[in-house]
């Protein structure tokens, strides 16, 4: 192999030097560039750690909620060096739409123990932000999701609360359906409720004051 | 000295396709990969091919193996035995969802590098170890396979078409194989002729050892910090 013959010394020695070699490497050049481990101050003066300070930021994973569906097989996406843009396998959690959203806003008077409903048509995957307060007293709510043309049993609630006086928020239509709030006034005297709701709604539907 | 530097530089030679490039699967590789549904033969025969070629690891362990392969058939018979080994390493773990820690399985093959340039120069004779070196190669290769797999698990890969998907990035690792070995074996061969080789073969397996030792203290401390 080489001029003289590999001795258990010669052999041992090169071991030696090569995990010594290696050693030198590692703690003033790469621990120091790549993890910005830098115990002897070497890589520092030699502006290796700035390579680890400036790094595109290491590979990262993303964990994707299922919004509306179609992520079942895919909740995570890998989001690379941060160059490049990740395409997102479900690309449908963005939805284009031929117009602007459009804005309702309602006002409700109830009296004592007066109750009603205020409803958005909307069909699947629609998007609505609503908004909703109440001047003079509380409320109870049941924000709930319906069918109709499934009959009056089929209902699915969002939100049920009491004694509450407003909610922000937003849905994105499980069903194409109607999609609202059932308010009972449970104040000692008559309150105001203001609605807003922007979106993707078809219309706003006030069912007025229920029996 | 001196006979250390032409080691150097021709080992330099015969690994450069892999030093312009970083190892892993990574940027727009990385997020193709993740968007294919369904069998796509020819993209991941390219990206196991181009995983291969520009994969130093691997690269290094390959030159220590055939260092000291003069002749042809034996050449093809390690790269054989080290093709069989990680392709059952890199088709069971991404088809059965082994999973092992890349950083762990990395430095191994830090390591294996390491030991066949400890084996080239005489090491294990002197101490009166004796190692089957094709069971060797093929040990390693499982190893090897194991970090193939690592790098395509890191990535969330539809499960549509994957077998063949990996039938295609299995064949195409060993075209890239074929071509590096192509390659690394016509440029030990030029290496052999001059009259340097035998003065400089020893400062040139010094230098595989550091650099296998160096990728494994690489991946220890990832393994360590992560």
């Amino acid at each position: 192999m080489s001029e003289q013959m590999p001795t258990r010394a010669r052999t041992l020695k090169g071991l030696g030097l090569s995990l010594l070699a290696a050693a030198v490497l590692l703690v003033t050049l790469v621990l120091p560039a790549e993890y910005g481990i830098d115990p002897t101050g070497i890589g520092k003066a030699l502006g290796l750690t700035a390579l680890k300070a400036t790094a595109p930021a290491p590979a990262q994973t993303v964990v994707m909620q299922d919004v509306i569906g179609g992520n079942e097989g895919l909740t995570t996406v890998q989001l690379g060096d941060g160059r490049d843009p990740v395409p997102l396998p479900n690309p449908a959690v963005n939805q284009d739409e031929p117009q602007a959203p459009h804005t309702e806003t309602l006002k409700i008077q109830l009296g004592v123990d007066e109750k009603t409903e205020v409803k958005a048509k909307l069909s699947k995957g629609k998007m609505i932000l609503y908004s909703w307060s109440v001047e003079g007293g509380k409320v109870y709510v049941d924000f709930h999701g319906h069918d109709p043309s499934l009959g009056d049993k089929f209902w699915v609630r969002y939100e049920e609360a009491d004694g509450i006086t407003g909610r922000n928020g937003s849905l994105v239509a499980p069903f194409k359906g109607e999609h609202g709030w059932y308010w009972l006034n449970v104040s000692d005297k008559p309150v105001m409720i203001t609605l807003t709701v922007t979106g993707y709604q078809d219309k706003l539907v006030d069912y007025g004051r229920l029996q | 000295m001196k006979r250390r530097w032409a080691g150097l530089a021709w080992l330099t030679i015969i690994l450069l396709p892999s030093l312009a490039f970083a190892h892993g699967v990574a940027g727009k590789d990385a997020s193709y990969l993740q968007q294919v549904d369904g069998v796509r033969l020819i993209p991941f025969l390219y990206l196991g091919a181009k995983h291969m070629v520009t994969g130093y690891d691997h690269l290094l362990f390959l030159a220590g193996v055939i260092f000291f392969l003069y002749r042809l058939r034996d050449v093809a018979l390690y790269a054989s035995l080290f093709a069989l080994g990680h392709s059952l390493t890199l088709m069971g773990s991404v088809l059965l969802g082994w999973r092992a820690n890349a950083h762990l399985v990395d430095a191994v093959i830090g390591l294996s590098v390491a030991y066949k340039a400890y084996e080239n120069i005489g090491g294990f004779k002197a101490l009166g170890i004796t190692l089957d070196g094709r069971l060797a190669v093929l040990g390693f290769g499982l190893v090897h396979g194991l970090g193939l797999a690592t790098k395509l698990q890191e990535l969330s890969l539809s499960p549509n078409g994957l077998a063949l998907n990996m039938v295609g990035f299995n064949v195409g690792v060993e075209l890239g194989q074929l071509a590096a070995l192509t390659l690394m074996v016509l440029l030990f061969a030029l290496w052999r002729s001059t009259p340097s080789f035998e003065r400089s073969a020893r400062g040139a397996n010094l230098l595989l050892m550091t650099a296998g030792f160096v990728l494994c203290g690489y991946q220890l401390a990832g393994y360590w910090i992560t």
